[in-house]
């Protein structure tokens, strides 16, 4: 059901991260959006807020619950998701593309090494259901 | 209250039901050292008719305002209670219900709540209430908090001229969050807020402005320079407002204030010692995430039809426990109905004239007051609302003109001497719509009877 992109990085609490030269795109997973149900609303971080790793940048809220997202890697906000403002349920439709919520540029891209690969992910989850 | 019966046959059909041997193996977890040995040291039984004379005597030691000539204010305040508010209030489908948990079954609750909420935004000229909070002082306090959240920040400038009631709250709170508390100086002259030390100490570690208007003190201001202020430094603003002075002031909204809050006792909610109270809170759209309580929302049901339900609530604490935006996750429900029946039924033109009243009778007397020989009226030239500060000679204690005014059936008003160490013979004085010209009349002439 769920998807796990090959070119992607993975946590532990569902965050994905794509990296582009210096920069890092940050959402949260398929898997993740699906647990939450219907988002009604996400929290942006302000653009040029300095974030450290496992800080919380954003939060998001669905009918069920509201959840913190966690920054995967160490950095500066420098660009936001603005189209989530008005229509967060981006996030439910396209959590990998569309549905991306930060770009950070990375002060230590070494991070993204110790992050999951998208098979470490797929067996995360399955280990978690099973 | 009803008579419950609980014969022994009774205990031994619930003993059986339950299976348990005993009452006593009930408190089989209880150690045998802890538990009562024998019987409550508990006065003889009584007759119905000798428990009802002692306790209307115990009764008739209590003083009623109905007896008085009220003139005291500070927070608790006397208004006339249409009969409407009681006759409805009391419907035992009111009256008797919890809180809903299982609100969308509630739809009178709901709509009755969705009612007040309106109301209070037309009031305090807010986008967004809450279903409401304990009490004026929570109320507060809880707009600190709220400001803390929109921020991150944890300075506040708050002003001295507030509650001292609401800033012990507001103490509590913020001792126990880690926050720091800076204390906007009232002139003694004017009674108005220091705005130089307000310039020179907001920073960008400042969280919030927070004042109350009319202040404690009586005292009404216009605020709009403090929200700018506030708003150019990335603060908050927030406002705790008496209801009934939004019948005749600008509302809160139209001098930029991102949090209202207040204390809804008067309207329609007697002046009991220790309460209930009721504490209203409203916001901005843009805020209306970080604000606490629940929030009740009109929509369509599956067949198109007019449905309220709790909207907001992934932000409250059953939900996200210590995430939530507040502890605060029930509300004031028979208070903020017996304001919502108030407002109904007064309307927007009676609570024009209620706080008219109010301030005319205020006005004539402090100009009263003023002639007497003696004593002053403080902050001459400083709007006020219905209550002010009366300088009484050093000579005289509060105590002495409290028995004086007392014997006359008359409550002289509040004594300052906590407020005002430094200058304790100092009152305030408060007057509403229930005063005639001829209770002032007599105040008056009481006050220029005293001996001093």
């Amino acid at each position: 059901m769920s998807n796990y992109p090959e070119d992607l990085r993975y946590t532990e609490q569902h965050e994905w991260v794509r990296v582009e030269g210096k920069s890092a795109y940050v959402g949260v997973t398929d898997h993740a959006q699906h647990e939450l149900g219907d988002i009604v609303y996400v929290e942006l971080p302000s653009v040029n807020q300095m974030i450290e790793v496992s800080e919380k940048i954003c939060v998001v809220e669905s009918v069920k619950t509201v959840s913190d997202v966690y920054s995967p890697v160490s950095g500066k906000v420098i660009t936001i998701n603005i189209d989530l403002e008005d229509n967060p349920e981006i996030v439910n439709e396209d959590a990998y593309g569309e549905g991306w919520m930060v770009e950070i540029e990375m002060t230590n891209p070494e991070e993204v090494q110790s992050l999951m690969t998208a098979a470490e992910y797929k067996n995360f989850i399955e280990e978690a259901a099973s | 209250m009803n008579y419950v019966a609980n014969t022994q046959q009774d205990q031994a059909a619930m003993l059986h039901d339950i299976g348990a041997a005993s009452v006593d193996a009930l408190f089989s977890d209880v150690p045998e050292r802890l538990r009562l040995k024998g019987l409550l040291k508990l006065p003889e039984p009584a007759s119905e008719m000798e428990v009802m004379t002692k306790f209307r005597s115990l009764a008739g030691r209590n003083s009623s305002l109905s007896e008085y000539k009220n003139f005291m204010g500070a927070g608790s305040y006397e208004h006339f209670i249409p009969s409407a508010v009681q006759a409805v209030i009391g419907r035992s489908d009111f009256y008797t219900a919890y809180t809903p948990y299982q609100p969308e079954i509630s739809q009178g609750t709901l709509m009755s709540i969705f009612e007040y909420q309106t109301m209070i935004c037309n009031l305090t000229g807010m986008e967004v209430s809450n279903a409401s909070h304990y009490d004026g002082a929570t109320a507060f306090a809880e707009s600190m908090i709220m400001s803390h959240n929109v921020n991150g920040r944890r300075e506040f400038l708050v002003a001295e001229s507030v509650n001292p009631r609401y800033m012990t709250v507001l103490k509590t709170y913020a001792a126990a969050a880690d926050f720091i508390i800076k204390i906007i100086p009232a002139d003694r002259h004017t009674g108005k807020l220091d705005a130089e030390f307000v310039k020179t100490n907001i920073s960008d570690s400042t969280a919030a402005i927070l004042v109350q208007n009319p202040s404690y003190l009586g005292v009404v201001e216009n605020f709009s320079s403090f929200s700018e202020i506030a708003h150019k430094n990335g603060a908050l603003f927030a406002v705790s407002a008496n209801p009934i002075s939004l019948g005749l002031l600008a509302p809160p909204s139209s001098y930029g204030a991102d949090i209202v809050s207040g204390e809804g006792q008067p309207l329609g909610i007697p002046t009991s010692f220790g309460g209930p109270n009721l504490g209203f809170m409203a916001s901005t759209q843009k805020q209306m995430r970080r604000m606490p309580g629940r929030i009740v929302g009109e929509t369509v049901d599956k067949n198109g039809k007019k449905a309220y339900v709790l909207t907001l609530q992934a932000r409250e604490q059953h939900i996200r426990r210590e995430k939530a935006s507040s502890n605060i996750c029930s509300n004031q429900a028979l208070c903020a109905l017996a304001s919502t029946v108030y407002l109904s039924y007064v309307g927007p033109y009676g609570l024009r004239d209620v706080a008219a009243r109010c301030s005319d009778l205020a006005h004539y007397m402090a100009r009263e007051i003023a002639k007497v020989r003696g004593f002053e009226v403080s902050f001459e030239g400083t709007a006020f609302f219905h209550e002010f500060v009366v300088k009484y000679p050093s000579s005289l204690t509060f105590d002495r003109i409290f028995d004086h005014f007392h014997e006359a059936k008359m409550l002289p008003g509040v004594s300052l001497s906590d407020f005002f160490p430094g200058e304790p013979n100092q009152m305030l004085v408060c007057a509403t719509e229930v005063r005639t010209k001829q209770d002032i009349d007599a105040y008056v002439k009481r006050l220029g009877e005293l001996k001093w």
